[in-house]
């Protein structure tokens, strides 16, 4: 039992050193993969934190994304910004959409909140793409001169992602964490109780749309040309949604499983098949649904608590 | 000033497509209170259906959708039996995901079989024009608009005079009750989702004779689809028709007035505004 308690520690610590050395182990088409990996992990633990423990599926996150993405850019290429300065730019970018769709949309319960924030995603991306300002639908490229070398792009994906896992980890030991799932279960109940249903989702949107920016920066940053498609498009989303709920939604592992399983074991090895791989997520994605309660985390924890209580008895 | 009447005529009129991509979507979010994110992939789905028969018969896409419709009916009728019945009984939430588990599905399995690019349907009142009190519109949306009338009376008659829409409505009040007094719910819901699949086709159809279709074009009717359903109030099968004429008056003025590719953005932020502000919809009355 006592183990158990470091558990989360331990695996943590194990993170951390594993992302530090990755960039020596591999080679930079490696690295490439793991940044993927990372930043896949990131998003969908973001959207994990709104959708997963708030549970309040969104179709929107890539508007997030995008205005994260968007807003270094307009910092670097604009106002001369630094890449890290360009970095709390977007992280104010992406957490004040999100709080600003949260004051609009929440108002509405569980499903129409989907429809509304997949039309706002696609409103935005209208807007990105008809804005002389920003380059209108061919986008903006970053001054090279400012931009970080792939190690330190790596680093900074890696050090985001760890901060928004200890983020959620620590909403399944806090008060925060308590109410936000209380009023996921029964809002009505947790309202009853004294939680302010209202504030405890606008929160849980802008730290969710905050990640979200966060990592749309950095894939600005990484991927130096920046247009409408490539930020703001709904195939973030699909893949937020489709790699938390995989994983296992309102898990802390599961979002990081489903990254792994979606974008490395599926979409990695059928490189020159796309769309057999985005088929073969969606199958996936139903079948999780439909067989699993919290994921394939949450079936492995299962199987796992049933192994360890029959291993006793035939000791 | 005969421009602008024009612009709000053809805007009308494109709007009984809207209406009838709304109709299937509010059929189902009435009956199930469920967000069929499928229905978009349904439309397209629809359309290539009806291209495979016409290319290899030459049959009219329109009465192709004597054939296309029963299949689609009874697709949308096996997913809701053996998928979405049993896990909307967890709540809406799993049964949302495993529709947008179908949307990309669906989407790519498409774009396997018909690759990406755009494709009409041919017919040969694909561009046909009239001119009404010196006002041309096209054929097809003509046709639209008659289906989407079609349809909606079908729909308010099958709901309102027969045992099946009585049943049908009792499911959507309460499936508990309705289940011990003999409806067979699962059964009813399956119908709804079959129904509203088939509509699906109908509007992808009118839609690929139109414009044209690619896997991913039903997205955009699905956002105005569901802006009708709001707009029109859920549950309101008339609501519904005069929501689809009045979206596709604002997208078609405000096209005119700004610009084309302002039109859908203007759409899409005015349908947000509206669920934060209106969501009972413009005709509906308040409902938790």
């Amino acid at each position: 039992m006592k183990a158990r308690k470091y558990l989360p520690a331990a695996a943590f610590a194990a993170g951390i050193a594993g992302l530090a050395l990755a960039p020596q182990l591999t080679g930079p088409s490696g690295l490439s993969t793991l940044l993927y990996l990372v930043l896949y992990a990131g998003l969908a633990q973001s959207w994990n934190l709104a959708s997963g423990f708030g549970g309040q599926a969104s179709l929107g996150h890539a508007a997030f994304l995008g205005a994260g993405a968007y807003a270094a850019s307009i910092a670097m290429l604009h106002g001369g910004f630094p890449a890290a300065a360009a970095l709390v730019v977007a992280a104010g970018a992406g957490a004040t959409l999100a709080a600003l769709a949260a004051v609009a949309l929440l108002r509405l319960r569980g499903v129409y909140f989907a429809v509304g924030s997949l039309a706002l995603a696609a409103a935005v991306l209208g807007l990105a793409t008809i804005w002389n300002y920003t380059g209108a639908s061919q986008g903006m490229s970053l001054p090279l001169d400012a931009v970080p070398g792939p190690d330190a792009i790596f680093y900074l994906a890696a050090a985001i992602t760890l901060a928004a896992t200890a983020v959620a980890w620590s909403l399944t030991r806090t008060r925060a964490g308590v109410r936000l799932m209380a009023v996921r279960d029964d809002e009505d109940a947790a309202a009853g109780l004294g939680v302010n249903p209202r504030a405890v989702r606008i929160l849980a949107m802008a730290v969710s749309g905050g990640f979200a920016g966060l990592l749309g920066a950095v894939i600005a940053l990484n991927q130096v040309i920046v247009t409408p498609d490539n930020v703001f498009g709904m195939d973030w989303t699909v893949a937020m949604l489709v790699m938390t709920i995989t994983g296992g939604a309102g898990t802390v592992v599961g979002p990081i499983a489903g990254a792994f399983v979606v974008y490395y074991l599926i979409q990695q090895q059928l490189l020159d098949y796309p769309t057999l791989s985005a088929v073969l997520s969606g199958v996936l994605l139903i079948a999780v649904v439909r067989f699993t309660r919290d994921g394939i985390w949450g079936a492995l924890c299962a199987g796992a608590r049933k192994l360890a209580r029959k291993l006793p008895e035939e000791a | 000033m005969s421009q602008w009447a024009a612009t709000v005529v053809n805007g009308a009129l494109l709007g009984g497509v809207y209406a009838i991509a709304g109709l299937g979507l509010a059929l189902v979010f009435g009956v199930m209170r469920l967000v069929n994110l499928a229905h978009a992939a349904f439309l397209a789905g629809g359309a290539y259906l009806t291209l495979t028969l016409t290319t290899h018969t030459g049959l009219d896409p329109l009465l192709a959708l004597v054939v296309v419709l029963p299949v689609m009916f009874c697709a949308g009728y096996a997913v809701q039996r053996w998928l979405l019945n049993a896990l909307l009984l967890a709540g809406s939430q799993g049964a949302l995901v495993a529709t947008f588990g179908l949307l990309i599905l669906i989407q790519n399995v498409l774009t396997l079989g018909y690759g990406a690019e755009p494709q009409a349907l041919p017919a040969p009142y694909a561009d046909a024009g009239l001119t009404v009190a010196g006002i041309r519109v096209r054929v097809i949306y003509l046709i639209g608009l008659a289906l989407a009338g079609a349809c909606v009376t079908g729909m308010h008659l099958a709901l309102r005079r027969t045992r099946l829409g009585i049943a049908l409505r009792a499911a959507a009040a309460d499936p508990v009750t309705a289940g011990t007094m003999g409806v067979n719910v699962d059964h009813l819901y399956a119908l709804a989702f079959g129904i509203g699949t088939a509509l699906a086709g109908v509007s992808g159809t009118v839609v690929g004779v139109a414009f044209s279709v690619t896997p991913t074009s039903g997205l955009s009717y699905l956002l105005l689809g569901f802006t009708v359903v709001v707009l029109g109030g859920a549950g309101s099968v008339a609501g519904t028709l005069a929501a689809g004429l009045l979206v596709g008056i604002a997208e078609a003025v405000a096209g005119r007035a700004i610009g084309g590719q302002y039109a859908d953005i203007v759409v899409y932020l005015a349908f947000v505004a509206l669920l934060a502000f209106r969501p009972q919809g413009l005709f509906g009355t308040a409902r938790a």
